[in-house]
């Protein structure tokens, strides 16, 4: 006993020493690190001062107890400070077995947790330092945990060299600056790999992206109206280049206009929603480059709403004597064209279609403007540009001369008109831009010059509405002569009569109505129905009226018949018609359609003049793909009914279901296996269809596909105008079955190229890029790592194959036999277990 | 040697007659029959899931809920007598006379509530056979779901203890070991309104229930977890047996 009280007092004295070892230690490391406390010495010399002293104390409580006077004070002290002790020494050991982090043990039946020995190989033999940071924020501990696991065992085999840390970009903001939560970004000095989904498969490829070092070089194509890495926030691409920064991934722009090839360093090439064609030289400097072996993105919207396709030929007008004709195509060229239907220039400017062309009333000059936002100026002779102009220029629908040649006028959809003084240098008129309150469609002069007539209707998305406006304005001065509301649908196009005090006006539904300049009085008469659809109306020197209907066919009308039945009817034109435009004379009117043709038709001829064809009807780059590729865009919108119950709309397709996704592709399946799934979320988008057989050594798969089957989702080839779909749309006869896909890749196993098409452009955009609960930004990753770094890419093996599941399902009554059992039975046994204690006990008594 | 023996004797000693103290008092019935009720209404929800086909079937969201609501009440209505009830009947003076020491008296207690609470995992483990016959669920992670509950249980009892050498009343024990419980559990929250790295690292490590997330949900031992369930049990046993001899000088 004594001899243990001698040893118990040494080690006490012992501990202390250790203790103050400690505290030197701890005070050193202080000192050397200016004050921080943020280096492994000064935690260990605190974890030392505090056991040493904790044993100095605890083994021996009783030398303490003697310090303290008064019995009661004695004791009650020891306690407090044995406690305070204990809960130091508990603490500390917690904290050496934390930071020591022995390996996990894995219980699960497959090891789910298991390094695979190639990643084993890879962390032995990494020679320089990596570190990874993990983003999570506090709704995401389960993921962290997850990444935890994962990541404590790469440093473990890594020799030190790997080390990784957590931040919760909520609470650390600054650090996380660029981070999106629930991702780990790998660093090696500034080299940086992102992995978004937590599993080795991930992670291991994030840390050979990191160490192959090489940045990889991604080219966003211009030069169609393409989705813009500079718009930071919204329907832009800011999001991205951020996103690809963290993949090691930097994006330059590319006009491939400019530069006619695409570069050698370029590793990826990303097309992100053009909105007008590619011109052949372009496609041919796609196809080369792919031949390469190289990668692509495109990303395609849908024709409907502004982009545009397969618009055909969308604008025209005619000169004087019918000796000129300009088109403006989809395209986002314009054309100019002899009296002879022979193509005398093309006007190149425009990025996107080129929405409505006019010659200036002396036949010098031709105004076009596009939905690229911008109105130019042409020489009508040389087709070389003169000017562009300035002015509020957003959706424009329609422009037009003065007939005395003064003024130029537009309107746009953005209820805004604007009028240029033309004999000035085209400078705004000092009125301009005027304000007004619907979206304007239509814009006409009076004769004279004198008076500017503003109308239009329906909603900015172009959508027909149910009451509209007229506007009449002093050109002069922009002083307001009339408003008068009116309880029709959208005009969608009026003229002057001769003397100009009259306006005949057009709507959408088929009313032919007459305005009285002077009094606003008005008077209408129902020619057509609303299917018929008027996009074009005007009068011609006979004195005859022509309308152009949505099915392509122009009526010519006797003013004053009450019925359509006499209608002279021309049926050329397969496709809608965009833009109906009579010559100022009155003698001869053009056409534009979606069919790729204008055509020119004098006044009185049942068979059209000329016809002008030359504008690329259909894609180039939609042929490429089609024919190298066996890949096509479909002309639809996707409409995926089940996810309308969860988002609200059944334009926004939403994977909800893991077998949405290919689950054997590398770009879906971590999408299709997190927990819990991520959901992809598109906009309007339209589907991708794959050729049965496919070009030799192609291989595609269908990434992401819509929800439901047959008749729950499908292609929507003809959507209502006022895009209030029903499930009664679905047209089995021209509609495209459910389920489509919306996103396809394909691997040309010859050239080793590589391709992701999607049908929609939006997904990509900022604004659904920043829902960190969204998969886009894991797909648009995916899909780059898949493209640009395959020769990196370790296939590890997965070992979670086999799904888990209910294999004898409960059916009907055997579910509410598990409800009584489990909730009467299991409870009720032990109370009555109970019941029977307390009455045998009672009977004892 | 000799010590050490002899503390197993009394543990086993005081183990075996609280264990049998608690099944002739209603109170483990009651709270057993409450556990298994609502401890099948999470579950037959969770199954319905799994029946059709939503999510894998396995323990881990029924743990959970067990774990983040329903554990803070039973444990402490099964530990609030423990040592209360020596104190109101003056009992715990004989303790000090008796031939055990406090802490054997207090850890005895303690094992006996856990191993109470063993029996009501064990009933609960039916709905894992129950998976088992009608599924193919992972049987490590069963496992590893029971394994994550027990040890939260075993700590909640150690702070229901605790709780109960605090007063001679049942109710005040109960109350406080729900309070306690309550704080525990929730203390990550902290971490939610003050924005600060180092006290959200802080508060997750102290928070018990984030000790559990590695077993339930994915399946996993990570030993610094039971490192941290063992420390909470012998902390409150230490402050438990501390009070407990505080009544030793006080009066």
């Amino acid at each position: 006993m004594n001899e243990l009280r001698i040893d118990r007092n040494l080690a006490r004295w012992i501990a202390l020493g250790l203790g103050f070892v400690g505290a030197l230690v701890m005070g050193g490391a202080l000192v050397l690190s200016s004050g921080k406390f943020d280096n492994q010495w000064s935690y260990i010399g605190l974890a030392v001062t505090i056991l040493g002293a904790a044993g100095f104390i605890l083994l021996d409580p009783r030398a303490l107890m003697k310090t303290a006077t008064g019995r009661s004070g004695q004791y009650a002290l020891t306690s407090v400070v044995m406690s305070i002790c204990f809960v130091a020494f508990v603490a500390v050991m917690y904290w050496i077995v934390w930071k020591v982090n022995p390996a996990p043990t894995d219980l699960t039946a497959l090891k789910k947790y298991q390094l695979s020995q190639k990643t084993i190989d890879l962390l032995a033999g990494l020679k320089e330092d990596v570190h990874a940071t993990g983003f999570f924020n506090n709704q995401e501990l389960s993921s962290q945990n997850e990444a935890d696991l994962w990541l404590r065992q790469y440093k473990q085999y890594s020799n030190g060299k790997f080390t990784y840390e957590f931040i919760d970009p909520d609470r650390n903001p600054l650090a996380a600056k660029d981070a999106r939560s629930g991702t780990i970004v790998f660093s090696k000095g500034e080299q940086k790999a992102t992995a978004s989904v937590v599993d080795e498969q991930n992670l291991t490829n994030s840390l050979v992206r990191v160490l192959t070092g090489k940045a990889r070089k991604a080219y966003l194509i211009t030069g169609h109206g393409e989705l813009s890495t500079e718009d930071v926030g919204g329907q832009g691409l800011g999001q991205i280049s951020q996103v690809l920064g963290n993949a090691n991934v930097t994006l330059t722009s590319l006009n491939l206009l400019e530069k006619k090839s695409v570069p050698d360093d370029a590793d990826l090439i990303i097309v992100a929603g053009p909105k007008s064609q590619f011109a052949p030289s372009e496609v041919d400097a796609i196809s080369a480059y792919l031949d390469k072996g190289k990668a692509a993105m495109f990303m395609f919207d849908p024709g409907s709403g502004g982009g545009a396709l397969s618009f055909g030929v969308v604008s025209a007008d005619i000169n004087v004597d019918g000796s000129k004709i300009v088109t403006g195509g989809s395209d986002g060229t314009a054309r100019l064209w002899d009296g002879s239907g022979k193509e005398v220039a093309t006007l190149r400017g425009h990025t996107a279609v080129v929405n409505d062309v006019v010659f200036s009333p002396d036949g010098k000059q031709v105004a076009t403007a596009s939905f690229d936002n911008t109105i130019r100026i042409w020489n009508a002779s040389t087709g070389e540009q003169v000017t562009q102009l300035k002015g509020t220029i957003n959706n424009i629908q329609r422009i037009a001369y003065s007939p005395d040649g003064k003024y130029l006028a537009s309107v746009g959809a953005d209820q805004t008109a604007n009028v240029w003084d033309v004999s000035n240098n085209y400078t705004p008129m000092s009125y301009s831009p005027i304000k007004l309150t619907v979206p304007l469609l239509t814009v006409a002069f009076s004769p004279d010059g004198a008076t500017l007539a503003l109308s239009g209707g329906g909603t900015a998305s172009g959508a027909q509405g149910s009451q509209t406006t007229i506007f009449l304005r002093e050109t002069a001065t922009g002083k307001e002569l009339l408003t008068k509301a009116l309880p029709t649908n959208s005009i969608v196009a009026m003229a002057f009569s001769a003397d100009g005090k009259t306006l005949t006006n057009a709507t959408f539904d088929g009313t032919l109505g007459t305005f009285d300049v002077s009094t606003g009085e008005t008077k209408s008469q129902t020619l057509y129905s609303a299917e018929t659809a008027v996009s074009g109306f005007g009068i011609l020197a006979d004195g005859k009226l022509v309308f152009a209907l949505g099915d392509g066919t122009i009526h010519i009308h006797a003013p004053d018949a009450t019925s359509t039945d006499g209608d002279t009817v021309l049926k050329e034109h397969t496709g809608r018609i965009w833009t109906l435009r009579v010559s100022a004379d009155g003698k001869s009117f053009v056409t534009a359609s979606k069919d790729g043709t204008a055509r020119v038709w004098e006044v009185g001829q049942t068979a059209s003049a000329l016809q002008l064809t030359g504008h690329e009807a259909a894609d180039k780059l939609m042929s490429y793909l089609k024919d190298k590729w066996g890949i096509t865009v479909d002309d639809d919108v996707v409409i995926d009914l089940p996810s309308a119950e969860q988002v609200g709309s059944p334009v926004i397709p939403v994977t909800f279901l893991p077998t949405q996704y290919d689950q054997s592709s590398p770009i879906t399946q971590p999408l299709a296996q997190a927990h819990p799934m991520k959901q992809v979320v598109f906009q309007t988008a339209r589907s991708i269809s794959t050729d049965q057989a496919p070009p030799t050594n192609v291989t595609l798969s269908k990434l992401v596909n819509t929800n439901g089957s047959q008749g729950a989702s499908w292609g929507e080839t003809n959507p209502p105008s006022n895009g209030q779909i029903q499930p009664s749309d679905y047209d089995p006869a021209t509609d495209k079955p459910g389920p489509v896909a919306l996103a396809v890749s394909g691997e040309n196993a010859t050239t080793k190229a590589r391709i992701v098409v999607f049908g929609d452009s939006d997904f990509a955009t900022d604004t659904l890029l920043q829902n960190t609960t969204s998969g886009n930004a894991d797909l648009i990753v995916n899909a780059i790592n898949w493209l640009s770094a395959k020769e990196d890419i370790i296939n590890l093996p997965t070992t979670n194959v086999g799904v888990r599941t209910i294999d004898k399902p409960l059916q009907g009554p055997e579910s509410v036999l598990l409800l009584v059992v489990s909730w009467c039975c299991l409870p009720g046994g032990i109370g009555l277990g109970g019941a029977v204690v307390w009455f045998v006990r009672r009977q004892r008594r | 040697m000799q010590t050490i023996g002899r503390s197993l004797h009394n543990l086993w000693v005081i183990f075996s007659h609280e264990f049998s103290l608690f099944f002739v008092s209603p109170v483990v019935y009651i709270v057993g029959a409450g556990w298994m009720f609502v401890g099948s209404i999470a579950f037959s929800y969770f199954f319905s899931q799994f029946n059709q086909g939503f999510s894998e079937p396995n323990m881990t969201n029924t743990v959970g809920f067990l774990s983040t609501f329903v554990l803070l009440f039973t444990a402490p209505a099964l530990t609030m007598r423990l040592v209360s009830e020596e104190i109101n009947s003056g009992t715990h003076e004989l303790l000090f006379t008796a031939p055990v020491r406090d802490w054997e008296v207090v850890v005895g207690k303690w094992l006996a509530a856990w191993g109470v609470f063993t029996v009501f995992v064990l009933l609960t483990g039916l709905y894992g056979l129950f998976l088992l016959w009608r599924g193919n669920p992972d049987p490590g992670l069963l496992i590893a779901n029971y394994l994550g509950l027990w040890l939260l249980a075993g700590a909640m009892l150690a702070v229901g203890v605790f709780a109960s050498s605090l007063t001679k009343y049942q109710v005040v024990a109960f109350m406080v070991g729900v309070f306690l419980l309550f704080l525990l559990s929730y203390l990550n929250i902290l971490g939610f309104i003050v924005p600060n790295q180092t006290l959200t690292d802080v508060v997750n490590q102290l928070t018990l229930r984030t000790h559990q997330d590695k077993l339930i949900q994915q399946g996993v031992i990570d030993w610094a977890d039971v490192t941290y369930f063992v420390g909470i049990m012998s902390i409150f046993m230490f402050l438990a047996t501390q009070i407990l001899g505080s009544r030793r000088w006080r009066s």
